[in-house]
């Protein structure tokens, strides 16, 4: 198993040589110059102009910033911020914790919600619970998560008061954006959770559970639902990425100060090292998650082993 | 958030009497998509703001780039009949559109930095109404018989934030910190030919330029003027812009990245501008500039009580004008410029197309549909709020919505509609791509008007929208045809920022137009200024250089316990006066 994830964690420097390479050649795809739109509609002084873009490494060729940057990167280092000025890191390090807290607020009401729902329907098929449960995953999954993000602060900020519009990072503060994401997360899994579990519950040793007694909870929760698991785990694993991705809009609309706001300011104003310091954090976050729920595979299924 | 502007105090009045409208919701929903994100500050062409915009723009309530002047009857009421003795106390809650890069003077032109950080830092002058300077940290000032040496005397006791005195010396320190080549200040343009400072005396100070700059006055106004403490600067070092030390109404509390700056009173200020009532030290506590990228969220954050001010989308605007725990502050004589540009290449470097193209700009219903009433047709090639801008020049060198005129400018120039029904010369047909950037709903929705009018004349337009960045690039390398473009900038110099050869996004060059711009732009007699821009105005619209469309207003919203906001001729948000019902 250590050696697994040794394996797994090494198979991040190509992930991240990848990365770097895709990221940087934005610079070259994306149109618009961070200096220009600086001072885009401004007086400039040509020669300050050419000092930034010194200091910004800019007027180097693109094979050597590339070079440049790799390099910084392996001794950790992610560059300066072209718009606020501070080191990539440190404004990657303040707002992190905002996305990472609000990712997993999300996830555990996706989780709680999608069981939930998913289960019951499973159980009761065909009945009216299964119908409202699905027409609640189908309404999840086809809502834009930023709508559903105002609608809620209209009803539970603005006219009722029950919670902050502004994000803050408090009990109360974090259920809209939570909720927002959370519900949206936790259509996917409904539907998964459902499928999966009707599967299961048509299995023999389900029958034989029930035959021999066994309470219908007891039936469901231990031999149904632990052998629908691995489904679920993987959905839950993709989600998480999903979440971290939502975020990003979820994040401008409730002013929620994490990096997925940062990376919608970055890209504005076209702050590359900004941008890639962002996409590098969520992608290693994202590979990372997914090694847990391939480790968590061999937890919940004894067949499943690494070597 | 204290008692004053607590949500809960404005949400009992609003639950008692709003319900759940569908109009509300739709209000809240369709605000959004425009985060304008410009770059600039009163001097840039913005982004979008439309209420977002780029901000100091009408985005940042904080930092309109605009001005003030125009209030409307509830706070000119407020104004006028004063309903109780200001009152202590309270934070005042802002918004700005994102986390600025330096509060530093020297270090930034950014529009959200400039707007948070005019009120940390005096300036020698301010803009007065009627567009001249007028004494702030300055008592007086003398110019040189030409124009060229400007020697500025500095009040006695004016002090920082840190105990230390605002003398000739900070001031002298304060300019050659954008003059130096280390500091690669991106404000130096804004300092035009000045070469350098000498210290005549403890508090008088000698500019020294290499000919006169007439901008000059207003650019040391806005915050690239703003006066430093030099001892703050040399305890800080580069640490400076984060650690910002002036002599203005709100001293630095905090910044946390990213989420928000924190302003407090200063206690011992003495406020010398004269078209602000409070002269002592500001009523609010605390400012509080939170960062909130998105419209929709502004308003809300406003209509929960989260927010005290914002600036408020077009669309919105009449429903929060009849909601009575609101008011709305416009500012109508902005300094907001939106007018069509032309790529140098044929046929848009022939005068009749741009002429013809030009009237057929119908301003009025573009203002009225578009922008919802909130803006102002204008027939000149600067906004209707600057020093020089005189309706009659529009009238008799513009070009007001005529299709029969524009029918005849191209028949006299021997166009005629082809087969087709689009107008040809036998060489080129006008057909073209209206390029605009995303995110500014009004100028969508203007630019769709627009396509239709000049289909109908028989011209074959498609419309092109871009992000902001990437349309930038596009016109700057000429890939376009025509754009609809959208300026902010508060001093008639702006003409020379388009205009100038080989123009802002090299598409113009003209030697004449260049000497009538530096004859204004050297001009320092304010009437003889005006006198000289003007003749600029009349080339420019003889030329049709470009079609001058419209001044957007400014409009911001705050809560009906807000008393005292206003915004200042260059759109400069003006919280001395402020003061929170508690």
């Amino acid at each position: 198993m250590a050696r697994y994830i040794v394996r797994r964690l090494l198979l991040l420097i190509p992930i991240w040589i990848g990365i770097l390479a895709l990221t940087f050649l934005m610079r070259v795809l994306v149109p618009g110059d961070p200096v220009e739109i600086m001072f885009f509609g401004q007086q400039r002084d040509p020669e300050v102009v050419a000092m930034i873009q010194r200091d910004l490494g800019l007027d180097r060729p693109l094979y050597e910033q590339f070079f440049i940057y790799v390099w910084g990167v392996m001794q950790g280092d992610l560059g300066t911020s072209i718009t606020t000025q501070n080191a990539v890191w440190d404004e990657i390090k303040a707002r992190f914790p905002y996305t990472f807290v609000l990712t997993l607020t999300s996830l555990g009401i996706a989780i709680v919600i999608g069981l939930v729902a998913g289960i019951l329907s499973a159980v009761y098929k065909d009945s009216i619970i299964d119908a409202v449960a699905m027409i609640f995953a189908l309404a999840g999954l086809s809502m834009p998560a930023f709508w559903l993000g105002l609608l809620l602060i209209y009803i539970f900020a603005v006219q009722l008061g029950w919670f902050p519009v502004l994000g803050e990072m408090s009990a109360r503060g974090m259920v809209l954006p939570s909720v927002t994401l959370g519900v949206i997360a936790s259509a996917v899994l409904a539907r998964i959770v459902r499928s999966s579990m009707l599967e299961v519950l048509n299995e023999d040793y389900v029958r034989s559970a029930r035959a021999k007694g066994l309470i219908e909870r007891t039936v469901i929760v231990r031999h149904a639902l632990k052998n629908a698991l691995i489904p679920i785990l993987t959905i839950i694993g993709l989600q998480f990425g999903g979440l971290l991705s939502g975020a990003f809009v979820i994040e401008v609309v409730f002013a929620w100060h994490g990096i997925g706001e940062l990376a919608v300011i970055a890209l504005q104003r076209r702050d590359f090292p900004l941008i890639q310091g962002v996409i590098l954090v969520v992608a290693t976050t994202y590979v990372l998650v997914n090694l847990i729920v391939d480790v968590l595979y061999a937890v919940v299924d004894p067949r499943i082993t690494y070597s | 958030m204290d008692q004053t502007n607590s949500p809960n105090r404005l949400l009992d009045v609003i639950r008692s009497d709003r319900l759940v409208t569908r109009r509300g919701f739709v209000r809240l929903l369709g605000l959004g998509a425009a985060i304008p994100v410009g770059a600039s500050l009163l001097a840039a062409c913005e982004t979008d703001d439309d209420d977002d915009d780029v901000v100091v723009d009408d985005t940042d309530p904080a930092a309109p780039d605009d001005d003030p002047d125009e209030v409307d009857d509830d706070v000119a009421d407020d104004e006028d009949v004063p309903d109780g003795e200001p009152q202590r106390g309270g934070i005042l809650n802002l918004a700005i559109i994102e986390d600025p890069d330096s509060m530093d003077p020297a270090g930034t032109i950014q529009a959200t930095a400039s707007s948070v950080q005019a009120h940390i830092y005096d300036r020698l002058v301010y803009i007065s109404e009627d567009r001249t300077p007028e004494p702030w940290v300055a008592e007086d000032w003398e110019a040189s018989d030409d124009g060229t040496e400007l020697t500025f005397h500095i009040r006695s006791g004016v002090m920082f934030h840190d105990g230390t005195e605002l003398d000739g010396d900070a001031v002298k320190q304060s300019f050659e910190r954008i003059l130096d080549p280390d500091m690669a200040s991106p404000a130096l343009a804004q300092m035009g030919t000045l070469q350098e400072l000498e210290l005549i005396d403890d508090h008088s100070v000698l500019f020294r330029f290499e000919e006169p700059y007439a901008p000059f006055y207003t650019n040391i106004s806005i915050s690239y003027g703003g006066i430093v403490s030099p001892a703050a600067v040399e305890e800080h070092g580069d640490g400076f812009g984060r650690n910002p030390v002036g002599s203005g109404p709100f001293q630095f509390k905090e910044w946390p990245t990213g989420q928000r700056i924190a302003l407090e009173r200063f206690e011992d200020y003495v406020n010398y501008r004269g078209d602000d009532t409070n002269d002592g030290a500001a009523y609010v506590d605390e400012l509080h500039f939170d960062i909130i990228s998105d419209v929709s969220t502004r308003l809300a954050a406003l209509e929960s009580g989260e927010l005290d001010i914002s600036d408020v989308d077009r669309q919105q605007a009449p429903d929060i004008e009849e909601d009575p725990n609101f008011q709305i502050i416009r500012w109508e004589d902005a300094t907001n410029h939106n007018f069509l540009e032309f790529v140098d290449r044929e046929p848009f470097n022939y005068p009749e197309v741009r002429r013809a193209i030009a009237c057929c700009v119908d301003r009025q219903t573009i203002v009225d549909a578009a922008y919802n009433g909130y803006a102002s047709p204008n027939l000149l090639p600067m906004p209707t709020g600057l020093a020089g801008w005189d309706e009659e020049i529009g009238m008799e060198h513009g070009y007001p919505f005529d299709l029969d005129r524009a029918q005849q400018i191209l028949e006299d120039a021997g166009w005629e509609i082809g087969d087709d029904g689009v107008w040809t010369d036998g060489e080129h047909r006008l057909d073209f791509t209206l390029l605009f950037y995303s995110g500014n709903e009004n100028i969508r929705v203007a630019c769709e008007i627009l396509q239709a009018t000049l289909n109908d004349f028989g011209m074959d337009v498609e419309l092109q929208v871009m992000d902001f960045g990437a349309m930038q690039g596009v016109i700057e390398e000429g890939d376009f045809d025509v754009n609809w473009m959208r300026w902010t900038w508060p001093d008639p110099v702006i003409l020379s920022l388009l205009f100038e050869s080989p123009g802002w996004v090299g598409q113009v060059s003209d030697e004449e137009l260049d000497e009538l711009l530096l004859a204004a732009d050297t001009e320092m007699d304010p009437d003889a200024r005006i006198d000289r821009v003007q003749d600029a105005l009349r080339y420019i619209l003889d030329q049709a250089i470009v079609a001058p469309i419209l001044t957007d207003w400014v409009i911001n919203a705050a809560g009906s316990h807000v008393h005292g906001y206003r915004l200042d001729t260059l759109g400069g948000a003006r919280y001395i006066d402020v003061w929170l019902e508690q």
